[in-house]
């Protein structure tokens, strides 16, 4: 890192000088070297940070896909336990439950990409990490409103 | 309030609590490893100085006068370190004896305590100060980088006060010749 000064005196330019810092274990080698137990070092600052986000970001999405797979299991609970008590409907129904199953798909990836466009356009100044934040919650909202659609849906039907 | 800071840590280390310790590092450690960088110009030797330095101080702990600035004691342990480190590593480039270092001002009317008027990077600033040798460059750095007095650095560096003052002169005196001629920084 630079910066310009105009007019310094040297008594000055060396007292701005910049203090560097050694690693990230010192402290740790020079207890330990007097005898102190250590403890585990911690990261620092941006690296905690980023990692917290990436955790969050998995376990949103790990949540948000087990949502999605529950809330269809919901939806088709009688269906699914009609067919396991009578396996060979499956057989003759299975291009008629492959493509519901291939609607759904392609229902919840048209939302997903209708968040992302919404994303890109509202965040286009912002830096990775609120995008990965703001991404993995329009996600998660998106593969439960599909979800929820279908669940009502089937309702309704029965109805 | 620091010495007195200071001094509370130090009876704190003396009774054998790991926070005296801890505390202390976290107050010094940057300017200990920083100063050592500029001394022997690499990072991993000025870790293992400064390792060193931290080390022999807390063990000296029982000796340590505390009339005088705990820093104060710090420094001329790390300088003595740095010292022992360049003459097994880098006899060659150790000089201890200012006659062995010839330089005369270009203008001698021109007094170093005037201003550089002209723009200077920080970057330029560590290549000025890194150029210069090891006496004048340490002298300075001690004098501006962490505030110590002329006796205070003639503590640190076993020389008379009167030596302090002529290093400092030739110092500064050394840096704006070569600001004015680039070519002669060698880092």
């Amino acid at each position: 890192m630079t910066q310009e000064t105009n007019k310094v005196s040297i008594e000055k330019m060396i007292g701005t000088l910049p203090y560097y810092s050694p690693s990230s274990n010192f402290n740790n080698k020079v207890l330990s070297a007097m005898g102190f137990e250590t403890r585990a070092i911690s990261l620092h600052g941006w690296k905690t940070w980023s990692q917290a986000i990436i955790e969050a970001s998995i376990a949103g999405w790990a949540i948000a896909i087990s949502v999605l797979i529950l809330f269809l299991i919901a939806a088709y609970a009688w269906d699914i336990l009609f067919i396991l008590m009578n396996p060979s409907i499956l057989l003759a129904n299975l291009k008629l439950y492959a493509l519901k199953f291939s609607f759904v798909i392609a229902n919840a990836l048209n939302i997903l990409n209708l968040a992302k466009d919404v994303m890109i356009t509202l965040l286009s100044g912002f830096n990775i990490l609120p995008k990965l934040i703001i991404s993995t919650i329009l996600a998660g909202l998106a593969m439960m409103s599909v979800s929820k659609h279908y669940l009502y849906s089937h309702v309704e039907e029965k109805q | 309030m620091t010495k007195n800071n200071d001094y509370s840590l130090i009876q704190a280390c003396l009774r054998g609590e790991a926070f005296g310790f801890e505390e202390l590092l976290n107050r010094y450690k940057n300017r200990i490893f920083s100063f050592a960088m500029r001394m022997v110009k690499n990072s991993e030797d000025a870790e293992d100085i400064a390792h060193e330095a931290f080390i022999k101080a807390f063990r000296s702990l029982n000796s340590y006068n505390s009339d005088y600035p705990f820093i104060t004691w710090l420094f001329k342990i790390t300088h003595n370190k740095c010292l022992d480190f360049l003459r097994v590593k880098k006899p060659n480039i150790i000089s201890f004896d200012d006659d062995n270092v010839h330089f005369e001002p270009e203008d001698t009317n021109d007094s170093p305590e005037k201003a550089l008027n002209l723009k200077i990077e920080y970057e330029e600033a560590e290549n000025l100060l890194m150029s210069l040798p090891l006496l004048y460059r340490e002298t300075l750095l001690l004098q501006y980088r962490e505030d110590m007095t002329c006796k205070q650095i003639s503590e640190i560096m076993g020389i008379p006060e009167g030596t302090v003052k002529i290093r400092l002169f030739r110092g500064k005196a050394m840096i704006k010749e070569r600001f004015k001629t680039p070519e002669n920084i060698t880092r």
